[in-house]
């Protein structure tokens, strides 16, 4: 009797729990909301620009070529803290004979450099780019994401993808989604081509057919969807997540690299 | 508790077919041996926790694919035939310890930070990877319960038909994967399901 009691209370909190996760437990659909109400627009905010943090606001634009230093938007971060230019840290020791740029924000250390990025080798095809080669991207900030149009986790990442590039259009950035299909239909280039039009993808896409790419850029054999790179304008990897989330952090990290571009690697 | 609901709502996802198919087998060919749910969540929950640590990655190869669904076969046979829990739990065990090491997971938020946490803190994120993995099998922890908290539908599970049912999921999978096409079964059913 005992046995089935406990059972009973393992069922309805089974039940329970599927329940909540149906009416909406997880916040996903909530960040993206966030997003859409936060994200910035192509049209210049910067004289909306708020003199002390607000933890609940995503960023607003800063126009670099016309706002202040002063008036660089603290509240770009969850976790900013006001300072003043005097306040700011030195740059990366990498960036030291670089022009310091106003508009950065004090409050983030240099992304960590991850060493060089890979090559993109034998490569099916590019859609919504002339590129024929990453090599072509060199000297850009660039966003590389390991992606297949049937992956809910790489489609939710697709409207912070499009924020990153409306926001950061007139930059030296760009994206870059290394198509690498899961399953055989999602290897079918018109499907690739109708799912990038449905889901608003604008961004150069590199066909991955045989996912030789998306092994290859992530070491082992436990390979992940959709995993995201920053690769600097030296061609060196300096952020590095696997799945969805960290959006605010990624943004940061694009702002900081086009901001303070790190010294020409001589190598390069 | 969102690592639990990102597993529940993970259900829904064409790259948690790998793992689905073959547990709904194993469990309707173990009948009402409701141990045979916590053998499948423990071991598919360890073995991804040690890829995503990177203690064990070898690399699935396509023999490997080969002598592993040839080896499925065989255990899933015994295991029809001897009809015991032991057998049944080798069976379970087996069956998932290839169903997590061939599962490439689509990573949510909650999953992400287990998988951008582990080879820096891997014990820590044992823990969240049993509930990650929890909340993916749900279905079959209400199962094992409604066995267990409703005998009438224990029985149901008794039906040899249903059993046969269990064993031609698993078969059907140990010569998928032995052929190597086991993710192309995932992916015609997620295409035919509007994933």
């Amino acid at each position: 009797m005992k046995t089935r009691v406990a059972a009973m209370i393992v069922l309805f909190a089974g039940l329970a729990a599927v329940a909540w996760v149906a009416v909406g437990g997880n916040d996903n659909e909530a960040a993206i909301e966030k997003l859409s109400t936060t994200a910035p627009s192509t049209t210049s905010e910067s004289d909306a620009v708020q003199p002390a943090p607000e933890p609940t606001a995503g960023p607003t634009e800063s126009d670099p070529s016309d706002s202040d230093p002063a008036e660089s938007d603290p509240a770009e971060s969850d976790t900013a803290t006001v300072q003043t230019p005097a306040e700011a840290p030195e740059p990366a020791e990498e960036d030291v004979d670089l022009e310091p740029t106003a508009t950065a924000d004090p409050g983030i250390d240099a992304p960590q450099n991850f060493g060089p990025r890979m090559d993109l080798v034998d490569i099916d095809g590019w859609l919504n780019t002339d590129a024929t080669s990453i090599d072509e991207f060199n000297g850009q900030v660039l966003l590389v994401e390991m992606w297949t149009f049937g992956c809910h986790n790489c489609k939710a990442r697709i409207p912070f993808n499009q924020s990153y590039y409306e926001e950061f259009a007139d930059e030296n950035f760009e994206i870059l989604g290394v198509h690498a299909p899961e399953f055989s239909y999602e290897a079918d280039v018109s499907n690739i081509v109708a799912a990038a039009e449905d889901l608003g993808v604008v961004w150069p896409i590199a066909l991955d057919p045989e996912k030789l790419n998306f092994r290859a850029w992530q070491p082992g054999t436990t390979s992940y969807w959709p995993r995201t790179y920053v690769i600097d304008q030296n061609g060196d990897i300096r952020y590095d997540h696997i799945g969805e989330g960290k959006y605010e952090e990624l943004r940061e990290t694009i702002r900081y690299l086009i901001e303070n571009p790190p010294a020409p690697n001589s190598a390069s | 508790m969102n690592i639990l609901a990102e597993g529940i709502e993970s259900l829904k996802l064409a790259c948690s077919l790998v793992l689905l198919i073959p547990a709904l087998g194993v469990v309707l060919m173990g009948r009402r041996r409701v141990w045979l749910v916590p053998v499948w969540i423990i071991t598919t929950t360890l073995i991804a926790w040690l890829r995503f640590t990177g203690w064990f990655d070898p690399v699935a190869s396509g023999a490997a694919h080969v002598a592993a669904g040839i080896a499925l076969l065989g255990l899933a046979a015994v295991a029809w035939k001897r009809d015991e829990l032991a057998t049944d739990i080798a069976a379970t065990g087996s069956v998932a310890f290839l169903a997590g090491w061939t599962w490439i997971p689509c990573v949510g938020r909650e999953l992400g930070e287990i998988v951008n946490n582990a080879r820096a803190q891997p014990w820590a994120e044992l823990v969240p990877t049993f509930f990650y993995m929890l909340g993916l099998f749900i279905p079959l922890v209400i199962i094992a319960a409604l066995e267990v908290a409703w005998p009438r539908f224990g029985d149901i599970g008794d039906n040899p038909k249903i059993r046969a049912v269990g064993l031609g999921i698993v078969a059907l999978v140990a010569g998928l994967v032995a052929l190597t096409l086991f993710d192309d079964l995932a992916g015609e059913l997620a295409r035919r399901s509007s994933f």
